[in-house]
């Protein structure tokens, strides 16, 4: 694992005085995905807000691509490259559509795929329409949308995914499923926060699962899917 | 009609320098959530500078010369304190910023008082502007032709910039997601410079034009915040074409206000927020605060004295004038009264969660109360005394009634003008309240009139307060008022009412503060309309700050700091710039203030 281009080990997070996350590693290479699983509280959410540098984090070696991040502010951690697609959407609601992509815009990289206006708008054609619409008054699945296509422009080499599929319609599920299966399989490095395992076994290979705070689980993503006995201990409410 | 078309016109001309001084501080809180007092103060930076230019390069092209300089020279120094100080404390409560960058203040006016001078400058009239054209028969400045135009220009210029720039898109989605927009790799930090000193480069503009208009003087800067913040809170925090509409209102109200009330302009204004905030309690064109107002600190506890602490030290107050020299005596007098003011913004503040930027008004009031009694009616002093307080506790009751529709800032920007319209009326009143001379010769009862007897008398009417104060907030009105401010809505829910129980606390705060006031004016024998000014206020603030805000004993020690403090330094000249840097200090270092420093230092250790 000397090429992980995500190194999380010992981290240890929370807000204010509670702590969430108690010691948790583990890492990604160049192409992987995981899907991070657990209940309600487990620390999901949190483990990759701390990565951010969302919250409050203790002395762990968070590194990217070699880098230590773990004292970093937010906006470093974004500018090295790592895109972040937040719980709950957080589009800027009084900012048009296309106001919203240009706030998410960073300079190209050589080391990572390049996301120009048009190709945002080609992977979502629906927010070409509505460019110029106040975000605020688009549906909740053209938000999750916005708000994908906002961390694209930032033409990220790492995609952190926060709970994407949390209150979409089934139709909208599926079609940010397809999206993000598509970014996996240009090379895009994901790690994503998931509550339903269905949309999670369609897009993550590798998988690990909290529970309060503390890993339960590694393993293959397909592996967990298909062992109902594993998932009733692991995930079952 | 010719007439009233000219002072339609006068009004629309002050609007203009106005607004740009409220864009700057709408636009500097609307990123940054930070209210600047020290707005005033590149306002009167820019003023100063443009005096300078003008008198380095003549009049031609000094004038036209002038404004951009200004303009550069304020954005400058207030990009200096957005990296110097304020980027320390984003994250302090509102309280601390608001009194860090009144300590920005204090410094700004020692250092405007040593490189300029205390002689008030007149400008020359702008080169090519200086004729007047004939309207409807009425004679008009050219200038104010000048300046009517600067607004709008302004304004468009200002929306181009955020409508039609990356900068003004990232800047709008700081304001309203500061976070996600880091997340997304904007830095802030540039971001937030940036807009200080565009908003600083107005608000010098803005001082640069009033140049041809007004006095240059070391007083513009407190006096042009408390009309400024009227507008940013009609108009809307954080917006600039409510920014707008808000000047001109407001400017046209005192433009017309002079001819029907040539006294009390300031009371038009008030009355014209009043309506605009009961019908829309976020201005003109501001909308709510989107997410919530910032929950309560973990320091925002409950920390309270034990009974017999409090009666040990009262003990020992009873007994210190034996032992300390008469000296000591007085100042402990005067610890004890502005203790009293003190905790009773405490009160307000920490239990009932209320951040006033203008409590000196019920201080002043009480003060005033009890002067103008002996003054007018002869009274003796113990009428007097009981007077101050009641007198107190009706501008309480009438002021808070509009306050405690708001909340946060907008609430404290409120009190704030409230106290300014005291103050303009002690000032304007001349008749009655002795306008600037103030009242004099307001001696005490034979009884209480050497240094011994009223030590006792302020240390009796001290227990009195403390034992209000801690009952209120131990009570079941209390109880609900500590509910109310840390969850708003639940406590609605559980049948609480949230407006009412604010209002009462309000108000009681009023009263204890007006018995201090009764209580200072014997003491000092006068009473002037700095009893009601905006430093007074800051005082205040200061001592609570100083003492911490979560606990009532707090402000006793606050105040016994401040008073030492200020007699200290009242031995150097540059006195204002010590006490604003002790400020400044404490704001950044120790935010929970003395009280806290201990749970500060027990919280620093690793959870």
């Amino acid at each position: 694992m000397s090429e992980a281009m995500l190194r999380i080990e010992g981290l240890s997070a929370g807000y204010g005085p509670a702590t969430v996350l108690h010691g948790i590693s583990f890492s990604l290479a160049q192409g992987d995905s995981l899907a991070l699983l657990g209940r309600n509280g487990a620390g999901k959410s949190t483990t990759i807000k701390a990565i951010m540098g969302l919250v409050r984090r203790g002395a762990a070696t968070l590194s990217f691509d070699g880098q230590a991040i773990g004292s970093l502010p937010p906006q470093k951690i974004a500018r090295l490259g790592v895109g972040y697609v937040p719980e709950e959407r957080r589009i800027f609601a009084e900012l048009t559509v296309a106001e919203n992509l240009e706030v998410g815009r960073r300079p190209t990289r050589s080391d990572a795929p390049e996301w120009p206006e048009q190709r945002l708008y080609d992977l979502f054609p629906e927010l070409h329409a509505m460019r110029d619409r106040r975000a605020g008054r688009m549906s909740g699945g053209e938000q999750q949308m916005l708000t994908i296509a906002r961390t694209l422009a930032g033409n990220p080499r790492i995609l952190l995914l926060d709970e994407p599929a949390e209150g979409l319609a089934p139709v909208v599920l599926d079609r940010i499923a397809d999206t993000v299966a598509t970014l996996r399989a240009e090379g895009l490095t994901l790690l994503i926060a998931e509550q339903s395992l269905g949309f999670a076994a369609e897009v993550a290979s590798r998988c690990v699962v909290l529970e309060s705070g503390q890993i339960a689980h590694t393993g293959d993503m397909a592996e967990l899917a298909a062992d109902s006995a594993l998932r009733d201990r692991l995930l079952s409410v | 009609m010719g007439f009233y078309f000219a002072q339609a016109l006068t009004g629309l001309a002050s609007a203009s320098s106005l607004f740009l001084v409220a864009a700057g501080l709408s636009l500097i809180f609307g990123v940054t959530r930070v209210v600047n007092f020290a707005h005033g103060s590149l306002y009167m930076i820019g003023a100063y500078v443009a005096m300078d230019v003008i008198g380095l390069f003549g009049k031609v092209p000094g004038f036209w010369l002038a404004l951009p300089i200004a303009a550069l020279v304020s954005a400058a120094v207030g990009g200096l304190i957005e990296v110097t100080v304020l980027r320390r404390i984003y994250r302090a409560p509102e309280m601390f910023q608001l009194v860090a960058t009144f300590a920005i203040v204090l410094i700004a006016q020692d250092v405007a008082e040593w490189i300029w001078g205390v002689a008030d400058r007149f400008g020359p009239r702008a080169p090519g502007l200086s004729g007047v054209v004939t309207i409807f028969g009425e004679r008009i400045p050219e200038y104010d032709l000048f300046l009517i135009a600067m607004g709008p220009i302004t304004l468009f210029l200002l929306w181009l910039l955020f409508a039609r720039t990356r900068f003004g898109v990232l800047v709008r989605a700081a304001t309203q997601d500061r976070e996600m927009a880091a997340a997304l790799g904007v830095d802030q930090a540039k971001l937030f410079t940036a807009v200080f000193c565009l908003g600083a480069g107005l608000a010098g503009l803005g001082g640069a034009m009033q140049v041809p208009r007004d006095a240059v003087t070391l007083t513009m800067d407190l006096e042009i915040i408390a009309e400024v913040f009227v507008i940013t809170v009609v108009g809307g925090m954080g917006s600039i074409p409510g920014a707008y509409l808000a000047a001109i209102l407001i400017s046209e109200l005192n433009a017309f206000g002079i001819l029907i009330l040539p006294e009390i302009t300031l009371i038009v204004a008030f009355a014209a927020m009043a309506v605009v905030l009961v019908i829309r309690p976020y201005g003109l064109l501001g909308r709510p605060p989107s997410a919530p107002e910032t929950p309560p600190g973990p320091g925002m506890g409950t920390l309270r004295l034990p009974a017999m602490a409090w009666g040990g030290l009262f003990l020992v107050m009873a007994l210190l004038p034996l032992v300390v020299d008469q000296f000591m005596t007085v100042l402990i007098i005067d610890i004890m009264i502005l203790g009293m003011f003190a905790m009773s913004l405490q009160f307000l503040m920490g239990p009932g969660g209320m951040v006033s930027f203008g409590h000196a008004a019920y201080f002043g009031v009480g003060a005033y109360g009890a002067a103008l009694l002996v003054r007018h009616l002869e009274a003796d002093m113990g009428w007097a005394l009981a007077v101050a307080p009641v007198a107190a506790a009706a501008a309480a009751l009438f002021f808070g009634w509009f306050c405690v529709r708001l909340s946060g800032v907008y609430l404290a920007m409120l009190t704030l003008a409230a106290a300014q319209i005291v103050w303009a009326a002690a000032v304007q009143m001349q008749d009655f309240t002795g306008g600037d001379d103030g009242l004099t010769g307001i001696w005490p009862a034979k009884l209480f009139g050497d240094d011994l007897a009223f030590y006792y008398l302020a240390l009796a009417f001290a227990v009195i307060a403390v034992l209000v104060l801690r009952q209120a907030t131990r009570s079941p009105f209390g109880r609900a008022l500590t509910a109310a401010r840390d969850a708003p809505l639940r406590a609605e829910a559980l049948g609480i009412n949230v407006q009412n129980q604010q209002w009462m606390a309000f108000t009681l705060a009023g009263t204890v503060a007006g018995l201090a006031g009764g209580l200072y004016v014997f003491k000092k024998g006068s009473v002037f309309p700095d009893v009601l000014a905006i430093p007074q206020s800051v005082d205040a603030l200061i001592m609570v700050l100083l003492g911490g805000v979560d606990v009532l004993a707090g402000a006793l020690i606050g105040a016994s700091t401040f008073v030492v403090l200020e007699d200290v330094f009242n031995q150097f000249e540059a006195w204002r710039s010590m006490l604003g840097g002790v400020i400044l200090l404490i704001a950044m270092l120790a935010p929970g203030g003395m009280a806290g420093l201990g749970s500060m230092i027990r919280r620093r250790k690793p959870a």
